[in-house]
């Protein structure tokens, strides 16, 4: 089923605006309550857009698995570095 | 010889505890996607710690990460200006490929694994600057809003490159056929 005009516009967003507000909704950013409950009433009843949703979901899950390569070591390397500014800045002094 | 006995002292090293220690983690991730090179990466947060202990006086103690990520986006400006200076014909370093995590739960199966390299493969294909966007935001966590600081363009922009890098992502996953494998292997399960 597609929606394409609002029947009551506090209560259900159209596709338009769903496609528009996809990848802000699924990234938790559309700040506005109201927004993101009528997005969330969309994906109930429209089969199309949850399906787009669900989709998009699943690249976000699967890109958060991905991990940049990151050695521990260095974040405790700089730890350290930003603890002991306030002695080296005392040296210096 | 000084001491660390001013109080000054004493609370510029506890600010530093208490806000800067803490994001680390996410400026060290936005400098690597930033610089594409690890040495320079650390370099540049070593650089930005610098700058923020300077700073951390005047630092409010409101939105460390954004205070943090404005310092670093400064340091990496004067980095690539120098840089050009002393380097004017040289490539920007390529982007080091991006590794899976070893972080999956058991109940993930080989499917999953396959599914996850292919992501990965298409993550690794995109343009630079759709990659960064969604390394930042996808992978490394960011808001739009510090994703935007972090890489000096607006909100807007962050948000237009995301949609795109996404679309791009999902067309080669469909030309691919992997959609709906990891959805239906969880629910057989």
């Amino acid at each position: 089923m597609r929606i394409w005009r609002k029947s009551n516009p506090s209560d259900i967003a159209t596709c338009a605006e769903v496609m528009r507000s996809l990848q802000a909704f699924l990234d938790g950013e559309i700040r506005d309550e109201l927004s993101a409950r009528r997005i969330a009433a969309h994906l109930e009843v429209c089969q199309r857009c949850g399906m787009e949703v669900r989709t998009f979901r699943e690249l976000k899950t699967a890109l958060k698995a991905v991990a940049r390569d990151i050695d521990p070591a260095t974040i405790e390397r700089l730890k350290s570095f930003a603890r002991s500014l306030g002695e080296e800045q005392a040296l210096d002094a | 010889m000084t001491t660390r006995s001013q109080p000054q002292d004493a609370e510029r090293h506890e600010a530093m505890e208490r806000y800067v220690v803490p994001e680390l983690d996410v400026i060290y991730r936005v400098a690597l996607a930033l610089t594409r090179n690890p040495a320079d990466a650390e370099d540049l947060v070593q650089e930005t710690l610098l700058r923020a202990y300077r700073a951390i006086e005047r630092f409010d103690g409101k939105h460390a990460r954004a205070w943090l990520l404005t310092i670093l986006r400064n340091a990496n400006s004067n980095r690539v200006r120098k840089h050009r200076l002393e380097f004017p014909t040289s490539e920007a370093a390529s982007h080091a490929p991006i590794e899976l995590a070893d972080k999956r739960g058991p109940e993930v199966v080989v499917v999953d694994e396959a599914f996850d390299s292919i992501v990965a493969e298409a993550f690794n294909a995109l343009p630079h600057k759709f990659r960064d966007v969604v390394g930042l935001v996808d992978i490394d966590g960011l808001s739009y809003a510090e994703c935007a600081m972090a890489l000096r363009i607006p909100v807007g922009t962050v948000m237009s490159r995301l949609h795109r890098a996404r679309a791009r992502m999902k067309k080669r996953l469909e030309l691919e056929g992997t959609f709906g494998r990891r959805w239906t292997n969880e629910n057989l399960a």
